[in-house]
């Protein structure tokens, strides 16, 4: 199979690369191109599929290995800027920070025992994403979720070692008595939390 | 680590007390994208007796399914 190799190069050069190569071959006839970059591997998926030629990838190792398929007839938008497929993570569209507002135990309104589900999935996979928020911010009811033995406290705690303010209200806390239990983030007022959320990029209310 | 998936989510909750009444700590998770696109929910034990949460599963009739995770 002909093969276009694209290790250590960076982006534009592999989806360069994988333009040229498949004008070396037949219609219906397959390439293998090969990437040693996450990103890169992301941009050649989606210049390959907006081309046609559908593009099935496997890793191996570190290497991501890409089969497609030259098309009769390639998107000619695709085809002649694949350029355009260049994007850095953070770069091109600059991710803009936001602050996480807890405002109960749970999320979303309806059932309080889905709503209660809702918020342990939200937080748990909140800690797996790349555009993590500034500052989570719990107050009234929303404090329950950093106290001690709640999942939801395990996953606030796994988000503040990566870089997330957590912000606890300090009148709830003592309102629910419950100040003792709070095993994660900052017991703060509602001077800070003016504040945070004054400056916040955008807010998401749970 | 080790998923639970199960039929839909009433027998998430179900699951969820019956390892959290037996003191075993679950996490609720959404499904991961590779194992199903359908926006659920599954259960992430981490440690604890597993197989007696399972035995339970079983008495109460709660159909899972199984994926070892990382």
């Amino acid at each position: 199979m002909y093969t276009i190799d694209t290790k250590g190069h960076l982006c534009p050069e592999p989806l360069i690369m994988a333009s040229n190569g498949l004008k070396e071959v037949k219609e219906g006839e397959k390439v293998l191109i090969i990437s040693d970059n996450e990103t890169s591997y992301q941009n050649l998926m989606s210049f390959l599929t907006d081309l046609g030629a559908n593009p099935v990838a496997s890793k191996k190792g570190y290497e991501y290995h890409i089969e497609a398929t030259k098309p009769a007839k390639s998107s000619p938008q695709a085809e002649n800027n694949p350029e355009q497929y260049c994007s850095v993570p953070g770069g091109a569209a600059p991710a803009t920070d936001y602050v996480v507002v807890a405002r109960s135990s749970r999320m979303g309104e309806g059932d309080p025992e889905l709503g209660d589900l809702l918020v342990r999935g939200y937080l748990n996979a909140l800690k797996g994403m790349d555009h993590l928020p500034t500052y989570i911010i719990m107050y009234n009811g929303g404090v329950k979720l950093s106290l001690e033995g709640t999942d939801t406290a395990l996953a606030l705690g796994e988000l503040e070692d990566k870089g997330v303010s957590i912000i606890v209200c300090g009148t709830c806390v003592d309102y629910y008595k419950v100040k003792d239990k709070v095993s994660v983030g900052r017991i703060s007022n509602m001077y800070q939390i003016a504040t945070i959320l004054a400056e916040a990029g955008h807010v998401v209310y749970l | 680590m080790q998923l639970y998936l199960f039929p839909n989510v009433h027998k998430v909750m179900k699951a969820e007390k019956i390892c959290s009444n037996i003191g075993i700590q679950s996490r609720v998770i959404p499904v991961p994208e590779h194992i199903s696109s359908e926006c659920g929910m599954c259960l992430l034990v981490e440690s604890g007796d597993v197989d007696k949460c399972v035995e339970l599963f079983e008495k109460n009739s709660i159909p899972f399914e199984v994926y070892h995770e990382g």
